[in-house]
């Protein structure tokens, strides 16, 4: 009988001696083997364990209870979202210097590009939709990078619609905001991205990245020789090989055990957690556009149908308001009473932050605009406190500020 | 039978073996992360079970997991 993934998030398939129902701990830096069998394990000619950085049982149990969620062929994990994307943008600029994003991607991933990569000649062309893809796509690129929702922009890509354009270029979908909801790989991502922080561990007690290879995507062909060369033995793996043994390795942003355990225990309840959150984000959302303020929410969306269809009926748990001047946008934070205001998303609890001043930081008066930050902006990630608590919060806090348009 | 296993001559008792059987009698732990070779063609995971061998044939098994470098 094969279970759903929502069982399986709870009953993950735990191998060990004693009969554990959890991931035991393996805290151990180094594991020993007789010297053949080390041998063959950095060969890759055995399955084993030698070193934490590289690669370690309890992150394996991580690894395959997120790959089970995209049903990808193999899953790299990272000691954070961006030490994920950083190792991806890496192996696939290798040879090719050109990568394709979507203008409304996180600032962290907008300066890794723009402000790290390009001193080593790589340059990022910038697509605020699938039109102008169209006009910038080129085979000389590595790759092209979206997220499933824009982050302040709310905008929400749409991955099908895309991936019916990537011709001979893998798209890399960064999926943060909602991993249980939507399923990069049936709408044609090649690579799937997550920072496991967000909504994966969902209690704000873990730092933590994956790499999810859907399997969709034909790596023999050459375009990536630089970093591949040496791992086109392993067939299908060969871009998960490369990954692990070359750029986790060597860069070394590798995940704790420890933090692996908290992730996987986050995600026994992912499955409650991102509904209740996506429920109480339309509700809060829906009542504060109905009392005139500027809220930007993927249901308000003229592709709202389309948005529900790609995530599961859900519009995620982010929206935004524009208050239109920091100090109303700083005033509103100052009189929630609920809500945390920490630069992090998809938590159990509710935050809100302004984002020109934080999140949006780096970023010039150009790039804020290109990502839809203006001065006024509050970014809100909604957690699973009950939602009349929230509603009230908020319409305490906007009442304290004078109201919607002061 | 006799194959050749990453590199090392073997007998088998059995003359029916599919891929899926051999990673089972090499006790494979992980066969979801195999990458397999038959005499150099790789086998992709929704073939193993069909895929037969023949004698003297040459199987290559290959972790994406390993150790590194």
């Amino acid at each position: 009988m094969s279970i759903t993934k929502k069982s399986r998030l709870v009953h993950p398939l735990v191998s060990d001696q004693f009969g554990s129902t959890i991931a035991p701990l393996y805290r151990a830096s180094s594991f020993a083997h007789d010297a053949k069998s080390v041998s063959d394990i950095f060969s890759s000619k055995k399955a084993g364990f030698v070193y934490t950085r590289i690669g370690n049982p309890t992150v394996m149990m991580l690894e395959s209870q997120i790959n089970l969620l995209e049903d990808g062929i193999g899953t790299v994990a990272f000691g954070s979202g961006m030490a994920a994307i950083s190792a991806v943008s890496m192996l696939l600029c290798s040879s090719k210097k050109k990568i394709l994003a979507s203008s409304s991607i996180f600032g962290g991933t907008y300066s890794l590009f723009t402000k790290i990569l390009s001193n080593f000649g790589v340059e990022t062309l910038f697509f605020d939709s699938v039109d102008e893809l169209r006009r910038i796509i080129t085979d000389e690129a590595a790759f092209i990078f979206v997220e499933t929702i824009g982050n302040p922009s709310i905008k929400v890509s749409n991955i099908k619609e895309l991936a019916s354009i990537k011709g001979v270029l893998p798209l890399v979908v960064d999926s943060t905001v909602t991993p249980y909801i939507f399923n990069g790989k049936s709408y044609g991502a090649d690579i799937v991205v997550y920072s496991a922080t967000k909504m994966l561990s969902g209690h704000g007690r873990a730092i933590g990245g994956a790499v999810v290879d859907c399997g969709s995507y034909d790596w023999a062909n050459s375009r990536y020789d630089a970093a591949l060369k040496s791992y086109l033995n392993l067939g299908q793996f060969s871009f998960l090989a490369a990954l692990r043994q070359l750029y986790l390795a060597d860069l070394g942003g590798c995940l704790s055990p420890e933090t692996a355990e908290s992730i996987l225990t986050g995600m026994e309840t992912l499955a409650l957690r991102v509904k209740e959150s996506c429920k109480n984000a339309e509700f809060l959302a829906t009542i504060l556009k109905e009392r005139g303020l500027n809220v930007k929410y993927p249901k308000f969306s003229r592709y709202s149908q389309q948005i529900a269809e790609q995530f599961s009926g859900y519009y995620g748990s982010i929206f935004t308001i524009d208050f239109e001047s920091a100090e109303r946008a700083f005033g509103f934070i100052d009189n929630l009473k609920i809500p945390l205001d920490m630069p992090n998303l998809c938590d159990t609890r509710t935050m809100a932050i302004h984002a020109a001043s934080t999140i949006g930081a780096a970023l010039n008066d150009n790039e804020k605009a290109a990502s839809g930050i203006t001065d006024g902006l509050v970014r809100v990630s909604v957690g699973i406190e009950d939602k009349y608590d929230l509603k009230d919060d908020f319409l305490n806090a906007i009442d304290a500020i004078g109201g919607k348009d002061k | 039978m006799k194959l050749v296993v990453n590199g090392k001559e073997e007998i088998f008792d059995d003359n029916e073996i599919s891929v899926s059987k051999l990673l089972v009698l090499k006790d494979v732990k992980l066969p979801q992360m195999v990458s397999v070779q038959l005499n150099g063609e790789f086998i992709q995971a929704d073939e193993h079970e069909s895929r037969m061998l023949k004698d003297g044939d040459n199987v290559e098994f290959l972790y994406f997991m390993g150790g590194g470098r």
